[in-house]
């Protein structure tokens, strides 16, 4: 049968009302195992139920679906449901994009690092943060220039975009994917701990919500979403963190040397050393974040959200100041947490910290501030698990039906109201689908899951976005075989490296010694599109070349003064 | 022609100085991992009598910078 708008429309439509029906079946197998026995961890691990985090975090879910409700009104087009009508100010986008980046890994991890290991939990804080700067100064100006919704139209604007497109779905849906799982992973795991409740129903209920978030109110519910998750994250992280300054005068050097003190690893947890010694691993980290940030797609399209170039600069600013306040947050946290925990017996069951590392930050806020602020504390962990999984799915729903259906299908010329269809059929989609993939993956390495969209961000997409935006000489050709080459080898060193080969598939030794190889795949992707687009002899490579002055000047002053000639 | 020249020139000059603000973020960046190099013995220390360490200043330091390179970069490319 020959692929036609009526067919795709018609096969949207059947898939629509399934998943209207997988979508009211999630939701009853998540009372039904709300009230079924639990069966997924050890009870040693699960603590007991949270009232109080429940009925905050209830509270939240309220708030944000009478926001989603509100934002259903206003999305009344595919531009509103990518971009939120790209008329949010640089302060709310920034917010957002803070919301949408202060993962649970963020705070959870790198508190748990820190608790463990001491400054070299900051290895992640610094990677965490050091791709803003970059972000700024090569990209928000210049992406929100030339692109409309997504990474692709970024690239394909001199590229030919058939091709690229191609390439760039797929990067696109890969990293949204290994980010979903995750997410839905550590979500599953992470509200088992803090609230309770069993896997499934955990990750049903965030997937449920986040359907709810995204098909209803699509870019602008997700970002009110971000901007309200945000706001609660920074007050806990705040409270902690003033509570704990309290009963260290304020002193930061009280703080340092009281945690050594207590600490098992003593002073040595002040200085590097006790997690990484190898220098070489240490880069690997640090390229993997730095760059894998820059190729996020669910990151760069929020600098679509905004009117004007200015508003996009703004807004990564904005985003670095509320990330630059957080990080610096975490180091008084992290430290708080050894100083309060680690001579603290009740949290501690045969000598590990109940529920693992990653509940250091909840086990410090219990201790200092009771179960109202534990409550707290857990509901803005679930907020931030929804904020993240809300982002990944409207940029997943986008690359399906804005760049595979409305600019491959149909050559760029949809139907708004069937492309718009099939967008919310994609978010119910892909919401179905991270249930699936979370139970299927419930018992991988959740750090070599988010391992994974880092590297290869860094190792496909960042490398094709750089090139078409700053080097005349990119072809088609090039940049989709180095993306591949970026892709298998990114994808490949991972599996060979110490968290699949050696946790997960058993092996004695790795093949290969490092977990973020985007050292070794970002170059190799960089030099793969240099070669193949220098050696492009092509028409096609004639015409990305020459395209390139057009896109010069439509990225600095913006698509309506693009008047130099090519 | 002359005009376009002109423009492509003007581009060409602020790339550059995306490049330099990038190079210089990169660097320092890169800085960290001296502290896991002998070459950066002296970050793997506490700073006199504090429990402070090198690591930890340059920690602290980076983010502040950056945050400065921001602000520079926007003040020095303010839209007319």
């Amino acid at each position: 049968m020959p692929l036609s708008y009526k067919n795709i429309t018609s096969v949207a439509l059947l898939i629509n009302k399934l998943f209207y029906r997988a979508l009211i079946l999630q939701a009853l197998l998540a009372f039904q195992i709300a009230w079924a026995a639990p069966s997924v961890t050890s009870e040693a691990e699960r603590q007991p139920l949270n009232t109080t985090a429940i009925v905050m975090f209830v509270l939240f879910v309220v708030v944000t679906i009478a926001v989603s409700f509100w934002a259903s009104k206003r999305t009344q087009s595919s531009s509103d449901f990518y971009n939120a009508g790209g008329n949010l100010t640089g302060l709310q986008n920034g917010t957002a994009i803070a919301g949408d980046f202060m993962s649970a890994a963020s705070f959870l991890g790198i508190t748990g690092l820190v608790f463990a290991f001491g400054f070299d939990g900051l290895v992640f804080a610094i990677g965490a943060f050091a791709g803003w700067p970059i972000m700024l100064f090569l990209f928000a100006k210049r992406v929100r220039n030339i692109g409309s919704y997504t990474f692709t139209d970024v690239v394909s604007r001199r590229l030919e975009r058939r091709k690229i497109s191609v390439v760039t779905i797929v990067g696109t849906i890969t990293v949204v994917i290994m980010y979903l799982i995750a997410q839905m992973v550590g979500a599953g795991k992470l509200i088992e701990l803090l609230f309770g409740l069993p896997y499934e129903v955990a990750i049903v209920t965030v997937s449920t919500l986040v359907i709810v978030y995204v098909t209803f109110g699509g870019m602008l519910a997700t970002t009110w979403v971000q901007i309200i998750k945000a706001i609660l994250l920074l007050l806990g992280a705040t409270i902690i963190a003033v509570l704990v300054m309290y009963q260290v005068d304020f002193s930061l050097d009280v703080l340092l040397q009281s945690a050594s003190a207590v600490h098992p690893k003593g002073g040595a947890i002040l200085i590097p050393g006790v997690l990484f010694q190898d220098p070489i691993q240490v880069a690997t980290i640090l390229v993997a974040m730095m760059f894998g940030l820059l190729g996020l797609p669910h990151i760069l399209m929020r600098l679509f959200t905004v009117p004007s170039m200015k508003e996009a600069k703004q807004s990564v600013f904005y985003a670095s100041l509320f990330m630059a306040y957080f990080y610096l947050l975490l180091v008084i946290i992290g430290f708080g947490s050894v100083l309060f925990l680690y001579d603290n017996p009740s949290v501690f069951l045969d000598g590990q910290l109940i529920g693992g590392g990653n509940m250091a930050a909840i086990h410090l806020s219990n201790v200092l501030g009771g179960d109202l602020l534990m409550g707290f504390i857990s509901a803005v962990a679930f907020a931030t698990i929804l904020a993240v999984v809300a982002g990944l799915t409207v940029s997943g729903a986008a690359a399906i039906s804005h760049d595979l259906y409305a600019g491959i299908i149909c050559k760029g010329n949809p139907d708004p109201v069937k492309e718009l269809k099939l967008t919310r059929v994609t978010s119910i989609s892909i919401g179905v689908i991270a249930v699936a993939l979370g139970i299927l993956f419930q018992n991988e390495n959740v750090a070599f899951l988010a391992t994974m969209p880092l590297v290869v961000a860094a190792s496909v997409n960042f490398p094709i976005l750089f090139l078409s935006l700053f080097w005349s000489g990119t072809t088609t050709r090039g940049a989709i075989l180095g993306a591949i080459v970026g892709l298998i080898s990114s994808i490949g060193l991972i599996v060979v490296g110490p968290q699949v080969w050696v946790s997960v598939l058993g092996f004695e030794s790795p093949l290969f010694p490092y977990n973020y190889p985007a050292l070794f795949t970002m170059p190799l992707a960089f030099i793969t599109m240099w070669i193949f687009s220098v050696t492009d002899k092509s028409l096609q490579g004639e015409m990305d070349r020459i395209a390139y002055n057009e896109l010069l000047v439509s990225s600095e002053y913006g698509p309506t003064d693009n008047h130099v000639g090519t | 022609m002359e005009n376009e020249d002109k423009i492509l020139g003007s581009i060409r000059s602020k790339v550059r100085q995306r490049f330099l603000f990038v190079s210089i973020t990169v660097l320092l960046y890169s800085s960290f991992v001296l502290c896991y190099t002998e070459n950066g013995q002296f970050l793997g220390e506490v700073v006199g009598d504090s429990a402070t360490s090198g690591g930890l200043i340059l920690f602290l330091g980076l983010i502040v910078v950056f945050l400065l390179l921001e602000y520079i970069f926007i003040v020095l490319n303010k839209e007319k």
